[in-house]
């Protein structure tokens, strides 16, 4: 799809069916929370005077780039697109903030020195996930600053630290191919247990996996707050070190929807041949490893399991069967569907730290479905989703685990690693 | 500025800070709806919650003459909604319960503000069905329906909005707030003012809730595609079958051009040749649907179709279904602007109405598509063109003005189911004898003596 992203507002034809799927809109009913009102705001004949209103910015950051509304939209725009570049235009206008270009020029740009950061405050107790840091004032401190969300934790050593640059397949399993794997922040820094079982889980399968360590964050972020020009300098890097791979897998839904918009992204560089082939060689993990789960795969004890949809999964990269195909096919998981598997987790990014209110709001209604469904674990491909169910299923008291599907994938013939606490 | 700031705050007291909107930036944002020629900002943007809070705005705005005008989802494409004269807009989207569903009297009460897909959802969970189904279903809510006295495909089979309404709760401009009709299939109790209201465009009052007859959802249903090398066959073949007994939910007609950009999307393969293709629904039970296939496939044949395809499958209806509501999204994004016209003739003057258009398309030399109902008569020709093209828009206008007057000639009607709004209201005079829009026009200072209700729709 690289390249062929719809971003001209002027192709919405008003219709209002992204009211259907917006979820903000199901809470507020706000027009200009909407797509069609941002696409109609982006092209108002007054926009240089509603610029100056605060409640514009307001506008185009309340949205969650779900991009279920690209899905229901007849006339086939990406209004996630459109929002994207009106924020990318307001910086243009407005400048970015000073907390946001440290954020993002400086740290979440340069992967060294973000991991030296983080390490740094991993080692204050409390920041990281390990038994005998004591959590006390500090999380409370920064669950304060996140209006209660249960902050996660640095899991030390990061990713990048457990794994070699290269995995090969155990002694007896034949080689099939060579693929490379692209992680993300959230695996690298929070989830590390979960983005080496995906590493793992393809070594398994037989593929030479190669983990090139001076990958850097997707872009999304920076991308989201209206910063293009780091966005693409991120996409620049990752572009370089993941070319000459048949396959690259991806487990964060975020990130694998981004590397597929690369050659939209680097259009008219140099580079912008190589960022589309990149696109259309990344893979979700639960796509690629479909096709190689053996019938003999089965999990330790029997457990009941259900399944979220991340947005940037099923709006952005179409992928719902695959995932659902595997937890039915492995022996001793007796799926069970949640209703709304497919709404919306309410993260959205730094939405949930924006709008805490309309973001618990749409967690609660997801985590009610997963606690229906009397599962034991609910599975998701999305780092950035496990974070918010861990911490909506913490709020409601659940004992219900959250699992990436490498983990359940990994769970064959062993006993289940609940990772409950992060 | 209409409304004064001891009425904002009045306003703000009324429904709570929650519940308006006055940014520029939001007063925008209600300044348009799903047509393409008109913007207006009101002056303010209110959410209430009740028919109580409905009451107490209009009371205010009866007294300090502060325009009003109702809206839902906004999804109207004749200009409804839009608050030509500023004041304030009434948004009754946050108004969105269902409040009962009868089971044993087959009723449901609803709140203007409840969203036609959300409530067919509910529906379909206790096996009901309510059928009129606006192409906008999934956005656009009850009241915004009943102002416009609303219908889609299934009309052929189960009629519109206005054949289902029992009752309703309504807010007079001066702030009373009524019950007319009630709960029963049959009731002539005094002149039927719930059908009067229906499709007012708002203009006359404030709906609140309605209540609403629903049937048993169809036990199971079947699509037929049959394509055409002649439009006049395709009209033959629809009244064949009208004539046969046979009584499809949906007849739906696609032209050339829109068969053409199907085959395309390849979801659907169509004759290239075909100038026509009709699509049929049949619903009811497994065995009556067979027999009526049968019957519409021969009729279809006999009326000179040379390929006919029934789904195969579940899944090949909904190819047949998407091939056909893509057939929309398609028009629109073929040009800047496509203005969607919403006229019905009887439905014998289908095939005279599309030779008609095909000629006004070829004096203007445009792209004119013809989708629509052809079980109804109701016909959606779409002239594709810019509106920032001043020339090109201009034909586009003359061809659009020629299409509705050969409705008229034709004996039929300038709207089936968007209603007048902005949109027609200069051709009202033509399609309605100076007498009658006379006595519209009292009716409305009726109900409206301070004319504050939607001002400037319907008439000029």
């Amino acid at each position: 799809m690289a390249g062929l992203i719809k971003d001209d507002p002027t192709q919405c034809m008003k219709c209002g069916f992204c009211m259907s799927a917006c979820p903000i809109y199901k809470l507020d009913h706000i027009e200009s929370h909407v797509a069609r009102g941002r696409n109609i705001l982006v092209q108002h004949p007054d926009k240089n005077n509603l610029l100056k209103e605060k409640i514009f910015e307001e506008a185009l950051y309340f949205c969650l780039l779900c991009g279920k509304c690209e899905a229901v939209c007849p006339a086939g725009i990406s209004s996630s697109a459109i929002t994207l570049n009106a924020r990318r235009d307001l910086v243009g206008i407005k400048g970015q903030t000073l907390m946001k270009r440290l954020i993002f020029r400086v740290i979440v740009k340069n992967r060294n020195f973000m991991a030296l950061l983080a390490r740094t405050v991993a080692a204050i107790p409390g920041f990281s996930s390990r038994k005998d840091a004591a959590a006390r004032h500090f999380p409370d401190f920064v669950s304060g600053i996140l209006h209660g969300m249960k902050a996660p934790r640095f899991r030390v050593p990061f990713l990048s630290r457990r794994v070699d640059e290269w995995s090969l397949p155990p002694a007896g399993v034949p080689v099939k191919g060579k693929v490379a794997v692209f992680a993300g922040c959230l695996f690298e820094f929070f989830l590390a247990d979960a983005g080496k079982k995906i590493i793992s889980a393809l070594a398994e399968s037989g593929y030479e996996v190669f983990f090139p360590k001076q990958q850097t964050c997707c872009g999304l972020p920076a991308c989201a707050s209206g910063d293009f020009e780091t966005a693409k300098e991120m996409a620049v890097r990752n572009v370089t070190l993941l070319a000459g791979y048949d396959h690259v897998i991806v487990g964060c839904a975020s990130c694998g929807s981004t590397l597929k918009q690369y050659g939209h992204w680097l259009k008219g560089k140099p580079i912008s041949e190589e960022a589309a082939s990149l696109g259309s060689r990344v893979k979700d993990f639960s796509v690629f490893i479909r096709d190689h789960l053996t019938s003999k795969d089965e999990v330790a004890e029997k457990i009941k399991v259900t399944y979220h949809d991340p947005c940037h999964l099923k709006w952005k990269q179409g992928v719902s069967a695959e995932p659902r195909e595997i937890l039915r096919e492995l022996q001793g998981v007796e799926y069970v569907e949640m209703e709304g598997a497919d709404n919306c987790c309410g993260l959205g990014g730094s939405f949930g730290i924006m709008h805490p209110d309309e973001s618990r709001a749409i967690q609660s209604k997801k985590i009610e479905s997963v606690i229906k469904t009397g599962a034991d674990v609910v599975v998701t491909s999305c780092p950035g989703c496990m974070i918010q169910l861990m911490d909506g299923l913490t709020r409601y008291g659940s004992p219900i685990s959250v699992m990436h599907l490498s983990d359940i994938v990994q769970t064959r013939g062993k006993t289940i690693t609940h990772i409950q606490d992060f | 500025m209409k409304i004064s700031a001891d009425a904002l705050s009045e306003l703000k007291r009324i429904v709570g800070t929650e519940g308006i909107l006055t940014s520029q930036t939001d007063l925008a944002s209600y300044s348009y709806d799903g047509s393409c020629s008109w913007q207006s900002i009101p002056d303010a943007v209110v959410f209430p919650s009740s028919a109580e809070q409905i009451s107490s705005v209009m009371k205010l705005a009866y007294d300090n003459y502060i325009p009003v005008t109702m809206r839902g989802a906004g999804t109207c494409v004749s200009g409804g909604p839009i608050p030509v004269d500023g004041g304030i807009v009434l948004c009754t989207t946050r108004m969105n319960r269902i409040l009962e569903i009868n089971k044993e009297n087959f009723t449901v009460h609803v709140e203007a503000g409840v969203v036609l897909h959300d409530l067919n959802m509910e529906l379909a969970k206790h096996r009901l069905f309510f059928p009129p189904d606006p192409q906008s279903f999934l956005a656009a809510t009850i009241g915004g329906c009943v102002s416009e006295g609303a219908g889609g495909p299934y009309a052929v089979k189960y009629g519109v909005f206005k054949h289902y309404i029992l009752g309703m709760q309504v807010v007079l401009a001066h702030g009373t707030v009524l019950d007319l009709g009630g709960n029963t299939m049959k009731n002539v109790t005094g002149y039927d003012l719930p059908q009067l209201i229906c499709g007012s465009e708002g203009t006359l009052c404030a709906i609140a809730s309605v209540k609403l007859r629903l049937i048993p959802k169809p036990q199971a249903s079947h699509t037929i595609m049959a394509a055409f090398n002649e439009v006049t066959d395709a009209g033959r073949a629809v009244h064949l079958i009208r004539s046969s007994g046979v009584i499809p939910a949906k007849i739906e007609l696609v032209d050339n051009w829109l068969i053409q950009r199907i085959n395309e999307f390849g979801l659907v393969e169509i004759p290239a040749s075909a100038e026509a293709i009709l699509i049929f629904e049949l619903d009811g039970t497994a065995e009556s649907i067979a027999q009526e296939a049968e019957t519409v496939i021969r009729l279809c044949k006999q009326a000179g179709s040379e390929h006919i395809r029934p789904a195969k499958d579940a899944k090949d209806a909904e190819n047949l279904w998407t091939a056909r509501r893509a057939g929309f999204s398609t028009i629109y994004g073929a040009a800047p602007t496509a203005l969607g016209e919403d006229v019905v003739v009887p439905t014998d003057q289908i095939p005279t109405f599309i030779e008609k258009i095909k000629e006004i398309r070829k004096r203007h030399d445009l792209t004119i598509v013809i989708i629509g109902h052809a079980g109804d008569g109701n016909l959606h020709p779409s002239v594709l063109t810019d509106k920032n093209n001043a020339e090109h828009y201009s034909r586009a206008q003359k061809a659009v003005q020629e299409i509705f007057q050969t409705a008229i000639d034709l004996g039929g009607a300038i709207s089936g189911e968007h209603g007048i709004g902005l949109e027609k209201k200069q051709f009202l005079s033509r399609a309605m004898q100076p007498e009658a829009i006379n006595l519209l026009r009292q009716i409305k200072q009726v109900f409206d003596p301070r004319g504050i209700l939607n001002p400037g729709k319907i008439w000029e």
